[in-house]
C-alpha cells in the first residue's frame, strides 16, 4: 500500500463498513402480535346474594362501524351457568334462554341467587359452533355494619362515614373497592333544570349542557382502591369517610361498597389504563378472562346505604324543587 | 473466574508499576489548558507534540499530561474548536518533567497572522466512539422554542431525540430518559425539567462544557443502561468581572463572572452566578383580563447556578457549586376545584483536585442531589397531596496515573446513599406512604493503552454492589480505536451496564415523575452494548461519522400500569418485567468552522419493548412492540452562515418517522356495568400494541442574529427567530372518544401547529 492508495482504500472502507453497519438493521426480528379479527363479546355481573344477571352476547365490530348491541347481538345461543362446588364439580347448571324483546340479551329459565364465595362457569355454544367459556368465584359478603353522619351538610365537618365488615380473602390477597354514589333524585319526574339546582358546585360549574347530560352524573365510581388504603379497626372493619368529591347532587344519594372479583378487577383496571394509563397514543388491550370470546364474566359484592347531603346554604334535603325516587337507577343489567 | 481475577490483578500491577529505565531517559509535559480570555480550563483539548507521535486530551478538568518523551527539540500543538491553535517549540533534557499550562485565545480574536493547525491531527479524530460534544454557542445560536435549550440541542444530533415539541427528555438510541445519567458537576439531576417537561434545567449562561456519551460509555461512568450527559458549570472569569443579561420572550436570564482575591495577574480564585426566571407573569395576566379560559392563576420558574472556584496551591484546586431551580404553578379550571403545583431541583458539588508529582492527577468530589414535588388537588372540598422526593448523598474519589507513554490508568471509588419518599393523602387520609432507601458502592479501574500511535485500546471493568437486594453486578468495558490513515479511524467498542433505578414518567407532566429501585425480587436492569464506528477527515474542514449500535436490554423493571392502587401491595409485585432491544446505524456529516458551518444527520433506528399483558399473541405471550420513541429515520439539518461580521443566519430542519401508535381494529362496548352511569357504556378497543405511525414530522427553524456594540457599554446579540416557519402540523397524538350513536370519534392533538415567534436581546458587559 501506498500513500497513494491510501485516500481510495478510506473511500472504500467507508463505503464497506456503512453498508454493513446499515445491514445490520434489516436483522431485526418482526413483531407477531395476534391481529384481531371479529369475537364474541359477552357481558354479565354477577351480584353475590342477587339473582343471577342476564348475560349479553353480540360481536366486536370493525373500528369504523357503530356498535350497537342490538344489531351485533349473537342470536339463538346456548348458554348455561354452571355453579360449581370447592373441588371444581358442577353442584348445578341454570340454562338461560334468549329474551325474544331484547336480541342478544340471555336470562335464566329459573330464579336462582348467586352464592358468595362461590365459583360459577358460564358456557356459551353459538349456532356456527363457536364456544365460549369464563369463570367467576364471587366476592363477599360485604356488611356495611355502621353508618355515622348519614344527613350531612355539604362540605362539613361531619363526613358521612361506613364501618365495614369485609369478605375474608385467602393468602396475602387483599379486597379491592370501588365505591358508588348514585343520587336518588327523581330523574324521570323532575325537570332538568331543577336538576342542575341540585348539582354540588364542582359538577355545576363542570356541566355543559351542549355536551352533557345530567343521567350521565347520577352515578359516581371512585375507580379501584385496595383495602391495604385503610386502616383496620380493633374489631377487623375499616371505616371509609364519603369524600365530598363523590357527591354530584345534593339530597339523597345511595352509597355503594363494591367488591370485585379478579375478572372484574383485570378488565376495569386495564380498561381504565386504555383511557391514559400509557403515553398519549399507546393503548393496550383489556386483560381478559373469556376463552373463546372477549368482554366480562364478573362479580361482586355489594353492601348500600342511604345517606342525605345538605346544601350548606339550603334547609332541608338540600335539592328542594327536586323529589327523590327511592330506586336506584339499576342494579344487574 | 478466579483466573479472571488474578490475570486482571497481574495486568494491573504491570501497568502501574512505572518503568524506571523509561524514566531515567524521557522526558515529560503536564499542566491545564485554558482559555486565554477568560482562564476557564478546556474540557478533552487536544494536546499534540507533532512529528512525535504523541498525543492526548485534556480531561475533565482540563489537565494533561504526556509521558515518555525523547529529549529533545520538539513542536507543542494545542488546539480546541473555537479556539486558535497554541503552537511552541520546547526543549526538554532528559528525565525532564516540565509543568506547561496553555492559554489559547478564543479564534474571534484572531488577527490576519497565521495560525498554525494541526496537519490531519484534528481534534475531533480522536473523540471516543459514541461520544459527542456540545457547545454553549450551539445551544444558543441555532433557533429554539422560545428559550436555548441543552436538551434540545442534543437532541439534534443523530440518535438522539425527544418524545415531542413539549417535551425535552432525552431519548438516546433507543432508551428511555431514565437510561440516561444526567450529570452536572459530577452530581445526578434526577428531575432535569422546567416547565413540567418543555425545557431542561440547565441555563446556558452558566454551562462551560456539554459531553454526551451516546452508548458504550467507559468504565468511569455507571448506573444507568443507555447514556449519560455530563455538563459542566463554568468555572467563572479568572481575567476581569464581566456579565451578561438575556430578555427572552419566556424568561430572562443574568450573570456575572469574575476574579477574587490575590493579584491582576494571580487571582485567589473565580467565581460565577447565573440566574434565570420566567417572565410570563404579563402575558397570564393579559389573557386573564381577556377572559381567557383555563389560564393559570400563577405560573412560573426559576433557577440559579454558582460556582466558586480556590486556586490553593498550583498543585490543589477547590470549587463549590450550587444550583437550585422550582418551578409554580396554581390552576382552578373550574368552581370549588384547585391544582396547586410545585417541583424542583437543588444540588450542590464540592469538588478538589491535586496533582501528585507528574504522573497521578486525583480528583475527589462531594455531591449532594435533592428533587422535591407536591403536588396538590383540591376538588369539591377533596383534596390530594402527593410528596416525592429524592435524596442522593455521594463521595466520588477519582485516580488518573500515567506511569509511561503508552498507559493512563484511571481507576475510582463512587459510593452513595439515595433515598426515595412517595406520599399519597387522600381527603387528609395518608393512604401511602413510602421511603426506600439504598446505598451503593461502585469501584472502576480502566487503562487506555496506546501501544502504537495507531492503536489505542482502553478496557476496564466497573463493580457495583447495591444494597438493596444485595446486589453485586460486574461490569467490562473495551474499546479500540485504529488510525487506518491520518485521516480516517477505526473504532469498536463494547460494555456491560446495569441499573439500579427506575423512573415512572407519563411523557406529559414531568412534576409527577417518580423513582424506584431495585430490591429483593426486583433485579437491576442489565444490557450489553455494541458499537462499530469509522471518523473520516473529509478536506480541512469536514468531518464524516457513521456509527452502528446495538443494545439488549434485559430484566426492565417499571411500575405496573395496569396497578390501580399500590396501597398495601408488596414491593416486588408493584412492577412489571420485560426487555428490550435497539440497534441502529447514525451519520454525521459536520463542517465546524467557516462561513458556512453546521452539520447533517441521519438515523436508521429501531428500539422495541416485550411487557406482559402488551401486544400478546394468542397464546397470552408477550411480543415486542415499539414504544411511541421509536423512530425509523430521522435527519436533521442545522446550519449557520455568518452572512457579515455582525449577521448571522441560522436554521435547523428536522424530519422524523412518524411515532408509533396503537390503531384501534375492532371495538365493542359494554352497556350495562353496574358502576357507570346508566346512560353510559364502557368503550374498549382491542388492536395490536403500537400496530400504525402517525404521519411523518418536519419542522423548520429559522434565525437571524445581529452582534454589535451597544453605546460604547456593552456588547450586544438581538436574534429574531421563527419555530415551525412553514406551519407544519405535526401531530402529537390520537384520542378515540365513543360517540352517542355508537361511532368512534377521533382527535388529534398537534403539536407545535403554528409558526411561533421568538426575540431575544443578549448584553454582555
Amino acid at each position: 500500500m501506498n500513500e497513494a492508495s491510501l485516500p481510495a482504500v478510506s473511500i472504500r472502507s467507508l463505503i464497506l463498513l456503512t453498508t454493513f453497519l446499515l445491514g445490520i438493521n434489516l436483522l431485526g426480528c418482526d413483531t407477531t402480535a395476534t391481529e384481531p379479527s371479529t369475537e364474541i363479546v359477552v357481558e354479565a355481573y354477577l351480584q353475590a346474594g342477587a339473582t343471577l344477571p342476564p348475560v349479553r352476547l353480540s360481536r366486536t365490530v370493525s373500528v369504523n362501524e357503530p356498535y350497537d348491541p342490538t344489531a351485533n347481538a349473537v342470536r339463538d345461543a346456548e348458554v348455561r351457568v354452571q355453579q360449581l362446588t370447592s373441588d371444581s364439580t358442577v353442584a348445578a347448571t341454570i340454562s338461560y334462554s334468549e329474551r325474544d324483546s331484547v336480541p342478544g340479551l340471555y336470562t335464566p329459565d329459573v330464579a336462582s341467587l348467586v352464592q358468595p364465595q362461590t365459583t360459577y362457569r358460564l358456557q356459551v355454544q353459538t349456532n356456527d359452533e363457536a364456544s365460549l367459556t369464563s369463570t367467576t368465584t364471587v366476592p363477599g359478603p360485604i356488611e356495611v355494619v355502621e353508618t355515622r353522619n348519614d344527613t350531612a351538610a355539604y362540605q362539613g365537618p361531619n363526613q358521612p362515614a361506613f364501618t365495614v365488615d369485609l369478605p375474608r380473602r385467602g393468602g396475602n390477597s387483599q379486597n379491592v373497592f370501588t365505591f358508588t354514589t348514585v343520587s336518588l333524585l327523581d330523574f324521570q319526574n323532575t325537570p332538568d333544570s331543577t336538576l342542575r339546582q341540585a348539582l354540588t358546585p364542582f359538577y355545576a360549574d363542570g356541566f355543559d349542557p351542549e355536551e352533557d347530560s345530567l343521567a350521565s352524573l347520577r352515578t359516581t365510581s371512585s375507580g379501584l382502591l385496595n383495602e391495604g388504603n385503610f386502616e383496620r379497626n380493633a374489631d377487623d372493619t375499616i371505616t371509609i369517610d364519603l369524600p365530598w368529591l363523590a357527591v354530584a347532587f345534593f339530597g339523597p344519594n345511595e352509597i355503594g361498597v363494591n367488591v370485585v372479583d379478579d375478572n372484574y378487577y383485570d378488565f376495569l383496571r386495564s380498561q381504565q389504563v386504555q383511557q391514559g394509563g400509557f403515553a398519549p397514543g399507546e393503548i393496550p388491550n383489556v386483560i381478559e378472562h373469556v376463552d373463546g370470546g372477549t368482554g366480562i364474566f364478573g362479580s361482586y359484592a355489594q353492601a348500600v346505604r342511604p345517606v342525605l347531603i345538605q346544601s350548606p346554604n339550603r334547609t332541608g334535603n338540600g335539592a328542594t324543587e327536586a323529589s327523590s325516587s327511592r330506586t336506584p337507577p339499576h342494579g344487574s343489567p | 473466574m478466579v483466573r479472571f481475577h488474578f490475570c486482571l490483578i497481574a495486568l494491573l500491577a504491570a501497568l502501574l508499576l512505572p518503568s524506571p529505565v523509561l524514566a531515567q531517559e524521557t522526558a515529560s509535559i503536564r499542566g491545564y489548558v485554558r482559555d486565554a480570555s477568560t482562564g476557564e480550563t478546556l474540557l478533552q483539548a487536544n494536546v499534540l507534540l507533532q512529528g512525535a507521535g504523541k498525543g492526548t486530551a485534556t480531561n475533565n478538568s482540563g489537565y494533561y499530561t504526556l509521558q515518555g518523551i525523547e529529549p529533545g527539540t520538539h513542536v507543542l500543538l494545542v488546539s480546541y474548536v473555537g479556539f486558535q491553535t497554541y503552537t511552541e517549540k520546547i526543549t526538554l533534557e532528559p528525565g525532564e518533567e516540565r509543568r506547561l499550562d496553555v492559554e489559547l485565545p478564543p479564534a474571534e480574536l484572531e488577527a490576519d497572522e497565521v495560525v498554525v493547525t494541526g496537519e490531519g491531527e484534528n481534534e475531533e479524530i480522536e473523540r471516543q466512539i459514541g461520544t459527542d460534544r456540545l457547545s454553549t454557542a450551539a445551544i444558543t445560536e441555532l433557533p429554539s422554542v422560545l428559550q436555548p435549550d441543552v436538551f434540545r440541542s442534543l437532541s439534534l444530533l443523530p440518535g438522539v431525540s425527544t418524545a415531542s415539541d413539549y417535551s425535552s427528555n432525552l431519548y438516546i438510541r433507543g432508551g428511555s430518559p431514565d437510561q440516561t445519567l444526567v450529570l452536572l458537576d459530577g452530581t445526578t439531576v434526577y428531575n432535569p425539567t422546567h416547565f413540567f417537561g418543555f425545557f431542561s434545567t440547565f441555563n446556558p449562561d452558566a454551562i462551560k462544557d456539554v459531553q454526551l456519551y451516546k452508548g458504550a460509555y467507559p468504565a468511569k461512568y455507571g448506573g444507568r443502561l443507555g447514556s449519560v450527559v455530563s455538563i459542566y458549570n463554568k468555572d467563572g472569569n479568572r481575567r476581569e468581572t464581566t456579565g451578561g443579561l438575556s430578555l427572552g420572550l419566556l424568561a430572562s436570564r443574568a450573570y456575572v463572572e469574575g476574579p477574587y482575591g490575590g493579584s491582576d495577574e494571580d487571582p485567589a480564585g473565580s467565581y460565577m452566578v447565573a440566574v434565570r426566571r420566567s417572565t410570563l407573569e404579563p402575558v397570564l395576566a393579559a389573557l386573564r383580563s381577556a377572559g381567557g379560559d383555563g389560564i393559570p392563576e400563577s405560573f412560573s420558574f426559576y433557577d440559579v447556578n454558582a460556582k466558586v472556584n480556590y486556586e490553593a496551591s498550583p498543585n490543589d484546586k477547590l470549587s463549590l457549586s450550587f444550583y437550585g431551580g422550582q418551578d409554580f404553578l396554581v390552576i382552578g379550571p373550574q368552581e370549588d376545584s384547585q391544582f396547586d403545583v410545585n417541583y424542583g431541583n437543588q444540588t450542590v458539588s464540592a469538588d478538589w483536585t491535586h496533582l501528585f508529582g507528574d504522573r497521578v492527577f486525583s480528583t475527589v468530589t462531594l455531591t449532594g442531589s435533592r428533587y422535591r414535588s407536591s403536588p396538590t388537588a383540591n376538588l369539591a372540598g377533596t383534596q390530594f397531596v402527593q410528596e416525592n422526593g429524592v435524596n442522593d448523598l455521594s463521595l466520588n474519589a477519582d485516580l488518573e496515573y500515567t506511569p509511561n507513554e503508552q498507559h493512563t490508568v484511571e481507576s475510582g471509588l463512587q459510593a452513595s446513599t439515595m433515598a426515595f419518599e412517595l406520599t399519597n393523602t387522600f381527603d387528609d387520609n395518608t393512604i401511602f406512604d413510602q421511603r426506600i432507601s439504598g446505598r451503593r458502592v461502585a469501584l472502576y479501574v480502566q487503562d487506555t493503552y496506546q501501544p502504537t500511535s495507531a492503536w489505542t485500546l482502553k478496557g476496564g471493568v466497573r463493580g457495583t454492589y447495591f444494597s438493596r437486594g444485595n446486589f453485586w453486578r460486574l461490569a467490562p468495558r473495551l474499546s479500540v480505536d485504529y488510525n487506518l490513515t491520518s485521516d480516517v479511524q477505526l473504532q469498536a467498542a463494547y460494555g456491560r451496564y446495569h441499573q439500579f433505578l427506575t423512573l415512572e414518567t407519563s411523557q406529559l407532566f414531568t412534576a409527577f415523575d417518580t423513582w424506584l429501585m431495585a430490591n429483593e425480587g426486583v433485579p437491576p436492569s442489565s444490557s450489553d452494548q455494541v458499537a462499530l464506528g469509522v471518523k473520516a477527515s473529509l478536506g480541512a474542514d469536514w468531518q464524516l461519522e457513521v456509527e452502528g449500535y446495538g443494545r439488549t436490554m434485559r430484566d426492565l423493571f417499571e411500575q405496573d400500569p395496569f396497578l390501580p392502587d399500590n396501597a398495601g401491595v408488596p414491593y416486588p409485585e408493584r412492577f412489571h418485567f420485560g426487555d428490550g432491544r435497539a440497534y441502529g446505524v447514525e451519520v454525521l456529516l459536520r463542517r465546524k468552522e467557516g462561513t458556512l458551518n453546521g452539520f447533517l444527520s441521519y438515523t436508521l433506528g429501531r428500539t422495541e419493548r416485550r411487557f406482559p399483558n402488551i401486544n400478546t399473541n394468542e397464546s397470552g405471550e408477550p411480543q415486542y412492540y415499539p414504544p411511541n420513541y421509536d423512530r425509523t429515520h430521522s435527519l436533521t439539518l442545522a446550519a449557520n452562515y455568518e452572512v457579515t461580521d455582525q449577521w448571522r443566519l441560522t436554521s435547523t430542519f428536522n424530519y422524523n418517522t412518524g411515532k408509533a401508535y396503537t390503531k384501534p381494529k375492532e371495538r365493542y362496548e359494554l352497556v350495562g356495568d353496574p358502576f357507570q352511569p346508566q346512560v353510559e357504556s364502557r368503550n374498549v378497543l382491542v388492536s395490536p400494541f403500537n400496530n400504525a405511525r402517525l404521519p411523518a414530522y418536519h419542522r423548520l427553524d429559522l434565525g437571524v442574529a445581529r452582534t454589535g456594540r451597544l453605546f460604547g457599554v456593552a456588547d450586544y446579540e438581538l436574534q429574531v427567530q421563527a419555530i415551525n416557519a412553514y406551519s407544519r402540523r405535526n401531530i402529537w397524538f390520537y384520542q378515540y372518544t365513543s360517540e352517542s350513536d355508537g361511532t368512534l370519534d377521533r382527535t388529534e392533538t398537534p403539536q407545535i401547529p403554528y409558526p411561533i415567534p421568538n426575540l431575544s436581546l443578549s448584553l454582555t458587559f
